[in-house]
């Protein structure tokens, strides 16, 4: 139970980075849009479990956060990726990637045989 | 990992700024729905369900927040900082448990840390120098049957001096060895040398010590330089080195002292260096005030005396003289057995060089090495069986407070019932609930903890006046982080001691729900029952052997010394460092006993090189006219001038004791007590018999027995006499009557003749001080200060484990009582008397007190072997000792049970029914 969350806060650890990363500065409300947009709706999340994900980003030195104004002039903490960060998820990244590949090939192994 | 770190730092941060942040949280949420709730109203909901639409895909709002709260602190220290608020809170509403409590821990903490700042001062603290763990002490296996040729004459006490040729052969270093140094006291107490400083004459203690011994330690001079090796050879400078303590005393801890010129024995010194504060050489016991190398000095004189050897020969030359205490400093990672063997092949060429192969080596001794880790430890043996035993004594009374708090621990959480079992009922974890009380528990006891540090602190100069005799400047009592450490360990165990038990048996009171129906005896009562009589058991062992102790000290003081110690002035004086020539000595003895004896107020005087049980004694191998010994027999010797025997009370049991004449012509006699003559003589008449102090017999130097005088004491209070040879002043060396201590038996206060003498002796020679001026009897008490501190604190300890008792039973009984209300109310009102019900309740603090003592006895008898060492002419089984702690038990249960006795009896029968 406690792995498959731990899991599930790692994935979406790294769509709240990459969103990020790609989009600049953003606040809660945006980053949650911004995943369910790029995953077409696929994972739909409550928004509410993203804010524990975002505090421990935070207190990892991921990113960092101040108030600011949203553009519908409401008041809104905004999260900025650091240099940390950007760091941290090249590295993820490349791990990702690395665990896809492989794991691709096995799938593909057992479809050939 | 720094990712890691970073994170937990933030959540220990988190915790205390978690309010703030819960606000901001909230905020952010609120917005977050809020945003939502815009983007459903422009697709077009109404208000109301573009709200609920968005709360839903937001999700559970408290959930969101519990995790976020999480996350953002550590919940395990939030619940820590809650539950230490929570005890702060509880204790501060019953003032009056807390305050017993703290103050029964605090006085069982402050007793163990004071006991133990001095076990850590004597016993556990390493000598301030350079890795002292890899010096070592050279010691040796004592065999009678040394050959007089390798070892003649010895000093010191212990087998742990040598001849100076054996540091000879390891001053070049071994395989195993990377230095040895070499040392010798000056004295044997620091009062040995005469020190001019400036115009100013002050006595002091010294050090002959070799050009490596500061290099060697690590010991590097505040000021100045530490003594060369060059220092040794022979005519360089005379240079020494002086202590801190010197430095600030006699030189005005001015940096000009470097350079300035002193004298020592009238030989003049010139000051190099200062050592560190607090370094004291090696031997903790006799901490020297200047060091000076180690050489053949005229009038500096080894170990206080000067008894060159055969021919004259200096010390530094005479094989057979053995007087060097040797240190060496092993090389790191050699096993124990190879540098043995090594050092005892080197031991033996050096013993053997020079004396051909006359001596065979199964007549040699070996040598072994001794941890010098804590330095020569005379003080500290004498000091360290008794402090272990104060260390257990004390901890017992810990463990006796400890289940003192543990009882009212549980009679608070009897009244606390209810509102365990309303947070059970609620939900509350059992494992939250017992750290919660735990916590209290543990937080008494540190508060203990600190007020105990704060006792010991305040007591700790009571406690070196107390252990360090005289020596004040050698025991460093004072709290360091290994006390801090101790009392910190022993506070949180005494802590979840105290806790443990009250608190499983608190949370455990659901399992048994009909136990809060009926009012009457539960298995809380049985367990604080079982308490008291633990307490009691601990109490009974307490109290029996501080009886013991202090009849031991009974024992030791009202002994029969051998001699009458009441009404006696003892001074001595010494007249060569006065400037008086050898060949006068004996005038001035002569004159000085002629001229006190018609003083007023004086009954009889007379004079002895050695004071009795002034803790010194002189003494050697004897040899008999008869037929030699199969080993070489020693005893004790003592010069006295005449009628001395008369003066000390001794009883003269055959012939004569000295006489003018024997000190006048002089005349080679000797008295012997009876303890020497059985010995020597066994059956034989000893009048007439000659002795002499070289072995084998040597008619020149030998004494002819005229008396045979009692057995008085001599060397310690416990030892029995030693057999003791004495002899007239006149008829041995000056070396032995250098310094001498007049016994001067007065009809009044012997100190009230002090100014009489003091003139008298003025008259004779004006440079002639009255040194050490004491009585008797004084004496004797500085004999027994350690007896006299050791009964006192383990009568304390006594006596604070039977308060501690009274209140425990006084606590549980009063609680019982008052459980019980209305069932005594019933029993008066069915007829019972008042009298009856007043033994009802006193049987039982009886009976409770009375298991305590049917444990505690044969406790005691079995914890008795471990001091009976430390007795003094009484047994274990010694029936007043059990009598008076047995008496002393009952009592106090008798006087802490009847004040809930006499309240139980004044029960109103109808006030107490009309309550139920």
């Amino acid at each position: 139970m406690k792995e498959k969350r731990e899991i599930w806060q790692g994935t979406l650890a790294i769509m709240v980075l990459r969103t990020l990363e790609t989009i600049g500065p953003q606040h809660g409300y945006g980053i949650a849009c911004r995943i369910e947009q790029i995953s077409s709706n696929l994972l739909s999340v409550n928004h509410g479990t993203l804010y524990p994900v975002l505090l421990k980003l935070e207190q990892e030195g991921s990113i960092e956060s101040a108030w600011g104004t949203s553009d519908n002039n409401r008041r809104a903490r905004f999260y900025k990726i650091t240099e940390a960060g950007k760091r941290f998820l090249a590295s993820e990244q490349a791990h990702w990637e690395q665990t896809t590949e492989i794991l691709a090939r096995f799938f593909a192994f057992g479809e050939e045989s | 990992m720094i990712r890691k770190l970073r994170r937990t730092w933030s959540r220990i941060v988190g915790v205390w700024t978690g309010h703030r942040h819960e606000a901001e949280v909230a905020e952010e949420f609120e917005t977050h729905i809020q945003m939502l709730t815009d983007e459903n109203l422009r697709q077009g909901m109404r208000l109301e369900l573009a709200r609920r639409e968005a709360a839903l895909t937001f999700g559970g709002l408290t959930a969101a927040k519990e995790s976020y709260r999480d996350q953002h602190g550590l919940p395990w220290l939030e619940n820590l900082q809650r539950d230490i608020r929570y005890a702060l809170r509880g204790l501060r509403r019953s003032p009056g448990f807390t305050a017993v409590a703290v103050a029964s821990l605090a006085l069982g903490i402050g007793a163990n840390t004071a006991v133990f700042s001095v076990a850590n001062a004597v016993i556990l603290r390493a000598l301030p120098v350079r890795d002292p763990g890899e010096l070592v002490l050279f010691r040796y296996e004592d065999k009678s049957e040394i050959p007089a040729v390798v070892r003649r004459t010895q000093v010191g006490d212990h087998q742990d001096t040598f001849p100076y040729r054996v540091y000879e052969a390891f001053r070049p270093g071994t395989e195993t060895l990377s230095d040895v140094i070499a040392f010798v006291p000056l004295g044997m107490n620091q009062q040995s040398l005469t020190m001019q400083v400036g115009g100013q004459t002050t006595v002091a203690g010294g050090e002959m010590v070799s050009g490596n011994y500061f290099r060697v330690l690590g010991v590097s001079p505040i000021l100045g330089r530490a003594i060369h090796d060059e220092d040794m050879e022979s005519g360089a400078p005379n240079v020494a080195v002086v202590s801190h303590d010197f430095w600030l005393r006699e030189l005005g801890g001015e940096p000009s002292a470097i350079g300035r010129s002193i004298t020592v024995n009238k030989l003049p010194f010139t000051v190099v260096g200062v050592a560190p504060p607090g370094f004291f050489g090696i031997n903790p016991a006799m901490p020297p005030d200047i060091w000076i190398s180690l050489r053949d000095l005229k009038g500096i004189k080894p170990w206080g005396r000067l008894r060159p050897g055969p021919g004259g020969l200096s010390p530094f030359a005479d094989k057979g003289y053995w007087w060097c205490h040797i240190v060496g400093r092993l090389k790191p990672g050699i096993p124990s057995e190879r540098v043995l063997s090594e050092v005892n092949i080197r031991f033996r060429e050096g013993l053997t060089s020079g004396l051909g192969d006359s001596v065979p080596a199964d007549r040699l001794p070996q040598l072994s090495l001794a941890s010098a880790r804590r330095g020569l430890d005379n003080l500290r043996q004498n000091l360290a069986e008794p402090i272990w035993i104060l260390m257990t004594a004390v901890s017992l009374v810990l463990l006796v407070a400890c289940s003192n708090v543990a009882t009212l621990l549980l009679a608070r959480s009897k009244s606390r019932e209810r509102e365990i079992l309303v947070r059970l009922g609620l939900g509350a974890g059992r494992c939250r609930l017992v750290s919660q009380l735990l916590t209290e528990s543990i937080l008494l006891s540190l508060c203990g903890g600190a007020a105990g540090l704060l006792l010991a602190w305040l007591t700790s100069d009571a406690l070196v006046r107390l252990f360090g005799g005289g020596q004040t400047n050698l025991l460093d009592v004072r709290p360091d982080i290994t006390v801090l450490a101790f009392v910190a360990i022993v506070s949180l165990l005494t802590g979840s001691l105290i806790g443990l038990a009250p608190a499983v048996r608190a949370t455990r009171v659901n399992l048994a729900p009909q136990l809060n129906a009926t009012g009457c005896s539960s298995p809380r009562l049985t367990l604080s029952r079982f308490l008291v009589v633990c307490q009691a058991t601990l109490a009974v062992v307490l109290l029996f052997n501080a009886g013991l102790f202090v009849r031991t000290l009974q024992n030791l003081d009202n002994q029969d010394l051998g001699f009458d110690r009441n009404n006696l002035l003892l001074f001595e004086i010494d007249p060569r460092r006065a400037g008086v020539t050898p060949d006068r000595t004996v005038d001035i003895y002569h004159q000085a006993l002629q001229e006190i004896q018609t003083s007023p107020g004086v009954r009889s005087v007379s004079v002895s090189a050695t004071a009795l049980l002034s803790g010194n004694t002189d003494g050697g191998p004897v040899a008999t006219d008869g037929p030699p010994a199969p080993r070489a027999n020693e005893a004790c010797l003592n010069v006295m001038g005449p009628g001395f025997t008369e003066t000390m009370g001794i009883r003269v049991l055959r012939g004569r004791g000295i006489d003018w004449r024997d000190v006048r012509e002089p005349r080679s006699v000797a008295v012997v007590n009876e303890a020497m003559a059985r010995k020597f003589f066994g059956n034989q008449d000893p009048l007439g018999r000659r002795i002499s102090f070289e072995v084998p017999f040597n008619p020149q130097s030998s004494f002819q027995i005229v008396g045979v005088v009692g057995n008085a004491k001599y060397d310690g209070m416990r030892s029995e006499p030693p057999p003791t040879a004495y002899l007239p002043y006149g008829a041995v060396g000056n070396s032995r009557i250098a310094r001498m201590c007049f016994a001067v038996r007065s009809t009044g206060d012997p100190l009230s003749l002090v100014p009489v003498i003091r003139e008298t002796m003025r008259s004779i020679d004006p440079a002639l001080p009255m040194m050490d001026i004491r009585t008797q009897s004084s004496q004797i008490n500085r004999a027994l200060e350690h007896e006299r501190v050791f009964a006192g604190l383990s009568s304390l300890f006594g006596i604070l484990a039977l308060l501690l008792v009274a209140l425990g039973l006084y606590g549980t009984l009063a609680y019982a009582v008052a459980r019980r209300t209305v069932e005594i109310g019933i029993r008066i009102a069915l007829g019972a008397t008042r009298l009856r019900v007043l033994w009802m309740v006193l049987r039982e603090s009886l009976v409770l007190a009375g298991c305590g003592v049917l444990a505690g006895l044969p406790a005691a008898l079995a914890l008795g072997g471990l001091t009976a060492s430390r007795l003094f002419g009484v047994g274990l089984h010694d029936t007043l000792t059990i009598a008076v702690t047995v008496g002393t038990l009952l009592a106090t249960a008798a006087v802490a049970g009847f004040v809930p006795a006499h309240r139980a009896c004044h029960i109103d029968p109808l006030l107490a029914i009309r309550h139920e």
